[in-house]
């Protein structure tokens, strides 16, 4: 047993040495052991690596912006006297050809308005107050021809003051001050710039030896002091010098723009002086002259700001100065180098504070336009900033992480189809969306169609679609894989579909209209409204014209609030809310057509905006100006609407007393036939009745005389507005 | 006379032709009736007999009983009814004699006096001058 024991590990051994010494065939080589040193140490490496790069890539865009900005705006701040001269023979032939040809076409109109005025005369019509229009008639003729001379005087002023002021810009201190102001940031970055291109360029050399590239990127991490305090300067910079590219770039395009408006106001100057004839045309020349001295004086506001803000620069330099000596015990970690290069951009951060400053003094009292152009900067800028942080961070992963989990999100809302201000992803979707509309835009030109005409194309071929396969169905289409699911995400994103389900719906009057949810509805309004397609708009709201009223859903809103918390119905303020954003998106859309409607609109909201918004006097404002633009409303859809479109109105529209006055004020009792149909019909002629009692005769006379007329004469009138027909009687008896 | 409420009117407008709904909603039958007030210088009397013609538009008032409204709910002396009655017939109930003989009753008497009645498509201020 025991020899048993001594052969078997005897033969253990045996074999143990024969299998350990039998050769075997390896792959080893030497520098394996870099190659996992070198994966090891990436780990850490990498991030700083990608810190600088990042940071570097960021700086070096802001620093090209910067350059291109500011010559731009100084290019722009140089050229302007000479681009706005319109009198001399150096007018430009856009000015001297279209401004002869607004003077030519004046003064035919002019000479028509005096053989108008001659028959009136001989006619005895008293409808052109003849002492009043004669002589401006006269007057205009005259100065008409001296409008470009008017408007060249009034350039000379404002480019006088422009000029001593942008005079300056060039003699401070021995140079351009413009560049004055931002050149220490480019002096910032020589050295540095220079030494970061140069430890990258001999890490990425490093790289290809073995062994070296372990120490390089090892020192990367002893180097991580170095590098956090090179990527903060490199990213502290670059956002100045993006913030200062941006501003410079906005007051480029406000003084580009400048001149294009003063150069198309002198052209139309004519025209502007003819306005000033009638009562019902000088509001038009009110806006022109209003809009030539805001566009006048801007440049000089905005260039007058600017040289103090310039100008300023060294000033605050000398005053940052005396910051370093607050510090004089310096944190050791980062070192007091560190303190001082902060300290040094202060007066940048000081430079750029001012412009951001200018940017909200100017923006109270400039052109409409301006403040477009400053929104959309705005926009550009929120749109950019996740991008640049991105960049500065060197975490391109990481954007397009978040790309994903926005774009996931952003799918859920719209799924949803909640009512939210749209984010960040949905504001660069719709930035692409118009960018990629204006290239389309060019294109049609160029190929000499329009987009407008192109859309309405497909519209109606989708429309065609819709209608054969649901024909008057509009359930079946609600229900279908195109309806509801596709319309609720549909937001802006396609246009076409969305414009061609309304119309549509639209078909089928409000019946199949409130078969839409009503934040869809708010979306779909608002889309189409922003592609300026107001027929569609119009054709929509004049079925539903009472889902305008805003008043109905905030008392609702108002009611649920004031109870206690516990006690409030929270469906029904969703519910509420979503009527309240459907209604403001109506009024926004049909905003245009009101005012056609009611001008008084516009007074109104310019009395509210010198209202205490506190008081009392503010909420009565509000609530005029609610009530005229529901009736504005009203009266735009009824007038709007077909004899045809009245079977298909909801019954709570035709409960809506605004819109029975809107429909005694502007419609026949052809009209009030077509009621005929409807199962509700009584009731609607008994509220019709109602309402025409509380009128007095003088005013339906005046309001809708061919109305008043049928009431007096056809049996139905008699028998259907029987207290109005004999109050009629009555006076006439009287009279 | 008894007006025509709204509701009644409503109920029997659906039960007649189209033309005599249009009728009911036509301006011209007030037209000719103001002519013919002021020719009579009854212009006071206006409403009621629109109120009358309703009531014939609407089959509630047969042809032969109209002149007898007249004199009786509408107050027109005997003297004048009946040349009164007789423009009325020509100018609004003949052009819609088919429709009213459909709503009273083929041979009926409303028929018989449309028949008798001579075509006038409208009221003339002359159209009783004397003749020279």
């Amino acid at each position: 047993m025991r020899s048993n024991s001594k052969n078997i590990a005897l033969i253990s051994l045996v074999l143990s040495f024969v299998i350990i010494l039998t050769p075997q065939v390896v792959n080893g080589f030497a520098f394996d052991l870099a190659s996992n040193q070198l994966d090891a140490i990436s780990e850490y490496a990498g991030p700083i690596a990608a810190l600088t790069i990042g940071s570097l890539v960021f700086f070096a865009i802001g620093q090209a912006l910067l350059l291109v900005s500011s010559f731009l705006l100084q290019g722009i701040i140089s050229a302007t006297p000479t681009l706005l001269t319109v009198t001399s023979g150096e007018a430009s032939a856009f000015i001297r050809l279209n401004w002869g040809f607004t003077a030519g076409l004046v003064n035919m109109i002019l000479i028509i308005a005096f053989i108008v005025i001659a028959f009136s005369v001989i006619l005895g019509s008293t409808k052109i107050q003849l002492k009043k229009t004669l002589p401006m008639l006269i007057v205009v003729a005259l100065l008409v021809n001296f409008t470009l001379l008017f408007v060249g005087a009034g350039i000379d002023i404002t480019n006088f003051l422009y000029n001593s002021i942008a005079n300056q810009f060039l003699s401070g201190n021995g140079g351009n001050i413009l560049y004055n102001a931002i050149s220490p940031l480019f002096s910032f970055s020589t050295g540095q710039l220079a030494w970061t291109m140069g430890l990258i360029a001999a890490t990425a050399a490093s790289l290809l030896v073995p062994y070296l590239n372990v120490a390089v990127q090892l020192a990367w991490v002893f180097g991580l002091k170095a590098a956090i305090v090179s990527a903060s300067q490199f990213l502290t910079y670059g956002a100045i010098m993006w913030g200062m590219a941006g501003l410079f770039f906005l007051y480029f395009l406000v003084f580009l723009i400048r001149i294009f408006v003063i150069q198309i106001l002198a052209v139309i100057a004519p025209l502007a002086f003819f306005c000033l004839i009638f009562d019902d045309t000088k509001k038009y020349w009110n806006q022109w002259l209003s809009a030539l001295l805001q566009w006048l004086f801007v440049g000089v506001i905005f260039i007058f700001l600017m040289y103090f803000g310039l100008a300023m620069a060294p000033t605050v330099m000398s005053v940052t100065e005396s910051f370093q000596n607050v510090f004089e015990v310096k944190p050791s970690w980062f070192g007091g180098g560190m303190i001082d290069g902060f300290l040094k951009i202060i007066p940048h951060i000081a430079l750029l504070a001012y412009f951001i400053v200018i940017m909200a003094i100017t923006k109270s009292f400039v052109p409409t336009a301006v403040n477009a152009v400053i929104d959309q900067a705005k926009g550009f800028a929120k749109i950019a900033s996740p991008y640049t942080g991105a960049i500065a961070t060197g975490t391109m992963k990481g954007i397009r992480a978040r790309e994903e989990e926005r774009s996931k999100d952003i799918k859920e809302r719209e799924a949803r189809a909640k009512i939210e201000r749209p984010g960040f992803v949905s504001r660069a979707y719709t930035s692409a969306k118009k960018g990629t509309s204006w290239a389309i835009r060019r294109a049609h030109n160029i190929a000499g169609t329009s987009v407008s005409e192109e859309r309405k194309k497909d519209v109606k071929s989708e429309l065609e679609d819709l209608k054969k396969k649901h024909g008057d169905d509009y359930e079946d289409f609600i229900q279908s894989d195109m309806g509801l699911t596709q319309l609720r995400g549909l937001r802006t994103a396609n246009l076409v579909r969305g414009t061609a389900a309304l119309q549509f719906l639209a078909g089928g009057g409000a019946d199949a209209l409130t078969k839409l949810p009503p934040d869809v509805l708010a979306d779909l309004i608002e889309g189409i409204h922003r592609s300026g397609d107001s027929k569609t708009i119009k054709n929509v709201v004049k079925h539903i014209p009472d889902f305008a009223d805003v008043s109905a859903p905030q008392k609702e809103i108002d009611d649920e609030k004031e109870k206690e918390e516990k006690d409030r119905d929270k469906t029904k303020i969703k519910k509420a809310e979503e009527k309240l954003n459907l209604a403001t998106k109506i009024q926004s859309a049909m905003m245009s057509e009101v005012k056609k409607v009611d001008g008084s609109i516009e007074e109104l909201k310019e009395e509210l905006k010198t209202l205490d918004k506190d008081g009392d006097e503010y909420k009565e404002k509000k609530k005029e100006i609610e009530e005229a633009v529901i009736n504005a409303i009203n009266k735009i859809s009824v007038q709007s609407l077909k004899s045809s479109d009245v079977e298909n109105l909801s019954s709570s529209t035709v409960k809506n007393g605004k819109f029975l006055e809107a429909i005694i004020e502007n419609k026949s009792i052809e009209f009030i036939r077509a009621f005929e149909n409807r199962k509700d019909v009584s009731s609607i002629v008994k509220d019709l009745s109602n309402t025409i009692n509380t009128m007095d005769v003088e005013e339906l006379k005046r309001l809708n005389p061919t109305l008043y007329g049928q009431i007096k004469k056809t049996p139905a009138g008699q028998a259907l507005f029987e207290e109005f027909h004999d109050k009629i009687k009555r006076e006439e008896t009287s009279s | 006379m008894k007006k025509i409420d709204q509701e009644e009117f409503v109920k029997l407008y659906k039960t007649l032709p189209p033309r005599l709904q249009s009728a009911l909603f036509s301006e011209e039958i007030g037209n000719n009736v103001e002519k013919i007030c002021r020719r009579y210088e009854i212009n006071d009397k206006f409403s009621d007999i629109l109120n009358a013609i309703s009531q014939t538009l609407l089959g509630l008032l047969p042809i032969e009983d109209f002149e007898k409204v007249l004199i009786r709910d509408v107050g027109i002396n005997m003297s004048q009814s009946k040349e009164i009655f007789r423009e009325i017939t020509r100018f609004v109930f003949f052009p819609i004699r088919d429709d009213l003989a459909e709503v009273y009753g083929t041979g009926s008497e409303s028929e018989k006096i449309l028949e008798k009645t001579e075509e006038i498509s409208s009221v003339s201020e002359d159209a009783y001058r004397e003749p020279l």
